[in-house]
């Protein structure tokens, strides 16, 4: 597999990139909210897999689990970066990407809008364990590895967020739109 | 185990993630528990949805057509840092910059030069040369960036040949001092005041060239001095002047290159600067007065 073999030249680093780009960006669209974003995060993750590839040790663990350390760090940067006093969740741009208008929000799934502003509302720690869980299907051990924080710390901050959750997806959906109403407006 | 012991494992125990004797305790009091029960199986349908819906979520995005090709600009864009020793070789360029030539602008003694070029250029042809994915990429940035034939007779691009091309690596110092009286610039942009280094070496035809580098994230100069030959001749480009003397600018991809002589040394500047700064470089060459930096 790539990830195992030296990135020699430019044709071996592409055939990566090609390889695992849908992983990175996929993973970032989920935790950043918005293509634009995602596509960003795309390109610094990448710059850095390119720059540190000769630190990846497959003996520490698989090529995907240090491919999602970067990924999620790179989007956890992002997000400190540029909003230093943290905004407000619900002004996290979840969709931009998919809803300009109010006739491509009436044409998507409400159930799967309800689900998405209800984990656009996570703090950015929250969201990650629940990407790496729900989206990834990840073992407990495997994202505590990838975020570098204890077994317990997963299982507390996945019990937090699914108490938001909670109070979000059973607040009802007339209340999720009405937020997006705003927000959009 | 009580009813909330329990609720703070139930995400846990849905998830597989408990022990076997938890799991052993969970599902007794499950069993006994009708409302740890409905909680579970509240849990467990927003477990569900949260995993189809972010399935969902990703199922129809993916990067740009264009993603690929966004990224080897910047890839390319970060080349000429990495063709500097300090990306190549931290430790040595360490070294160099510590003993070696120039350290803010200033030159040491020869002798002193001579003892530390010695060391730092051959730990830093091994490391080169022990890299061949740098060895490659190096070489062919600079064929790239500056349109330059190796094998053309440039002292300065001869010496990135022997070391990153996998050449004959016979880099000698050639003694205590250089043939010529070595310039160094008394102006620099702001943005690259105290970013120096330099060395010194001789190549394998015999002759010696000074390779004074500033370079900070955004911006870099290379200057390379040689002795001028007799009839101090310049490559084909767009013809400029240098302290009212001839000289020349070759524009490659993303730098540019600027040869001319002050009396007997023939000087390059390869860089990102605007042309402007590099001719405000290039004319601001003055003899360095060794062993300015002692102490």
């Amino acid at each position: 597999m790539m990830c195992c073999s030296r990135i020699g030249d430019e044709q071996d680093f592409a055939a990566l990139f090609d390889e695992y780009k849908n992983l990175v960006y996929k993973t970032a669209y989920l935790q950043l909210g918005g293509a634009h974003e995602a596509e960003d995060a795309l390109q610094e993750v990448f710059v850095k897999v390119y720059e540190s590839l000769d630190s990846y040790d497959p003996e520490k663990g698989a090529f995907t689990t240090w491919l999602h350390r970067i990924t999620i760090n790179q989007c956890l940067n992002r997000r400190r970066k540029r909003h230093p006093l943290s905004i407000p969740p619900d002004r996290i741009p979840w969709l931009t990407s998919h809803t300009s208008s109010p006739e491509s929000w009436t044409q998507m799934s409400e159930e799967i809008e309800t689900v998405r502003q209800a984990v656009s509302r996570l703090s950015d720690k929250q969201r990650a364990v629940v990407i790496l869980r729900y989206y990834r299907e990840l073992s407990y051990a495997e994202i505590a590895d990838i975020l570098d924080i204890p077994l317990g710390t997963v299982k507390s901050r996945l019990n937090l967020a699914h108490r938001t959750l909670r109070k979000e997806l059973e607040g009802g959906e007339t209340s999720v739109k009405a937020r997006f109403s705003q927000w959009e407006v | 185990m009580n009813c909330r012991e329990v609720n703070e494992l139930l995400v846990a125990y849905l998830d597989g993630e408990v022990t076997p004797s938890e799991r052993e305790m969970i599902a007794a009091h499950l069993a006994e528990c009708a409302s740890c029960r409905e909680e579970m199986y509240r849990l467990m349908q927003m477990q569900r949805r949260l995993s189809r819906s972010l399935k969902a979520m990703a199922a129809d995005v993916s990067p740009s057509p264009q993603a690929w090709s966004h990224l080897q600009a910047r890839l390319t864009k970060r080349a000429p840092q990495e063709l500097w020793p300090q990306r190549l070789a931290p430790d040595v360029w360490h070294k160099l910059t510590k003993v070696c030539l120039m350290i803010k602008g200033e030159i040491l003694t020869k002798h002193k030069l001579a003892v530390a070029v010695v060391t730092t250029l051959v730990l830093a042809i091994t490391i080169m040369a022990s890299i061949p994915t740098v060895r490659s990429q190096a070489g062919e940035w600079v064929a790239r960036r500056f349109h330059i034939e190796f094998l053309g007779g440039e002292v300065a691009l001869e010496r990135f040949h022997i070391e990153f091309l996998g050449g004959e690596v016979a880099l000698e110092m050639s003694g205590p001092s250089v043939e010529f009286s070595p310039l160094q610039p008394t102006y620099l942009p702001a943005v690259l005041q105290g970013s120096g280094g330099g060395i010194v070496a001789e190549i394998d035809d015999g002759s010696e060239f000074i390779e004074l580098k500033y370079s900070n994230d955004e911006r870099f100069i290379s200057i390379t001095q040689t002795k001028a030959p007799a009839d101090k001749p310049l490559p084909a480009g767009q013809e400029v002047t240098v302290n009212g003397q001839p000289a020349v600018l070759v524009t490659g991809i993303d730098g540019k290159r600027l040869t001319c002589y002050s009396g007997e040394v023939k000087v390059e500047l390869l860089s990102n600067l605007s042309v402007e700064e590099m001719l405000k470089v290039a004319e601001s060459m003055a003899v360095a007065e060794a062993g300015e930096s002692e102490g």
